[in-house]
């Protein structure tokens, strides 16, 4: 049976400022003071499991650790977005607060990057982040309106978005090969798409499997940008 | 306003300059430089003297625009389409004031130039 429900104009303008979070719109601007504080909790967590895991004590290697945490930071990324998709076609009044846990942990990704890479590369990678969960916002809207042509514009943005993502990767790491990391990427977005249409579509069965899918690639990336950054910096990142 | 585009290496600059531009003139102006890099345009605010020369450079492989105005409020004094790494442009500010621009592909980049007289 399914279980669509058409997304009202107001809505699909909050997914959109909500999911993108430039910072340039009012109600981003209105919800800045939340979003900033709980970041700033967030970040000290993500500093916290740093330090914890790759302390003098930890069980696991520097670069061990950097990978559990990549991969965690990014399966959740998933499932957070798996969620507020869900949320925006089935529960809409639950999507802004899921939207805003997943800019948290875009601002997670962010400082993961930023603490190896510096504030820069953080805002950069953070801006370019946000901007393909934006992309798949488009999807969605698209898809839940029938509107072929802007599922495609949005698959089309995607598609250079992996690209960028890989040309920003490998220029802050010669171990991370544009070509290769927006193969990964291209594949997130693969996987994550039958998701975001079976979740539109009403088939929850297919959407949260298919969301365990996606989530499971993400691993792929973890490993990819845990070893390239460890082989960058060995001191940092041993085993 | 008035703003010169002046065009340089590579360059190919997707708009051409707006209609109160004025020509080029024999003394070498002050030339400060914008580099696109790393998906962040450095420094991300310059204050210049009016008459000032602006280059803006693309340091990264991928495809960048340097365009007048704000996401979404487009304001048409200048559109520099800098397509690949090397690629480069230069932007004369006349008038003083503040300008904002931001990269139309990456929406997340965005500058600021200031222009004040000495």
């Amino acid at each position: 049976m399914k279980r669509i429900r058409v997304i009202t104009s107001g809505v699909v303008m909050a997914l959109i400022l909500a999911a993108c979070a430039t910072g340039e719109s009012t109600p981003t601007t209105t919800t800045s003071p939340t979003t900033t504080t709980t970041a700033a909790i967030t970040t000290t967590t993500t500093a916290e499991m740093m330090e914890e895991l790759m302390g003098a004590d930890a069980a696991l290697s520097g670069s061990a650790s950097l990978r559990a945490l990549l991969t965690a930071q990014l399966q959740e990324h998933v499932y957070l977005a798996g969620i507020a998709v869900y949320n925006a076609v089935i529960n809409p009044d639950a999507f802004e607060a899921s939207a805003n846990v997943l800019d948290l942990n875009s601002q997670d990704l962010a400082a993961s990057v930023g603490s190896v890479y510096g504030a820069d590369a953080e805002e950069a990678f953070l801006g370019l982040w946000r901007s393909h969960i934006g992309m798949f916002v488009d999807y969605t809207v698209a898809r839940v309106a029938g509107d072929m042509e802007g599922q495609q514009k949005a698959a089309s943005d995607l598609a250079q978005y992996a690209e960028d993502f890989g040309a920003f990767l490998a220029g802050a790491n010669p171990n991370l090969p544009a070509d290769a990391v927006a193969d990964l990427v291209g594949h997130h977005v693969m996987t994550l798409v039958p998701a975001v249409n079976a979740i539109v579509d009403g088939d929850a069965a297919t959407a949260f499997t298919s969301l365990k899918t996606a989530a499971g690639h993400m691993s792929m990336i973890a490993d990819a940008l845990a070893a390239g950054i460890a082989a960058q910096f060995p001191e940092e990142f041993p085993g | 306003m008035q703003f010169r585009l002046l065009l340089a290496g590579v360059l190919i600059a997707s708009c051409a300059a707006p209609s109160g531009a004025t020509p080029t003139t024999a003394d070498t102006p002050a030339v400060s430089t914008v580099e696109a890099t790393g998906f962040l345009f450095r420094p991300a605010e310059l204050t210049v003297s009016p008459g000032s020369n602006v280059s803006f450079v693309n340091n990264d492989h991928i495809h960048h625009t340097v365009t007048s105005g704000t996401v979404g409020d487009q304001d048409d004094l200048f559109d520099l389409n800098l397509p690949e790494k090397g690629a480069a442009g230069e932007v004369t500010f006349d008038t003083p004031g503040r300008f904002e621009y931001f990269c139309a592909i990456h929406s997340h980049m965005r500058g600021v130039v200031e222009v004040k007289a000495p």
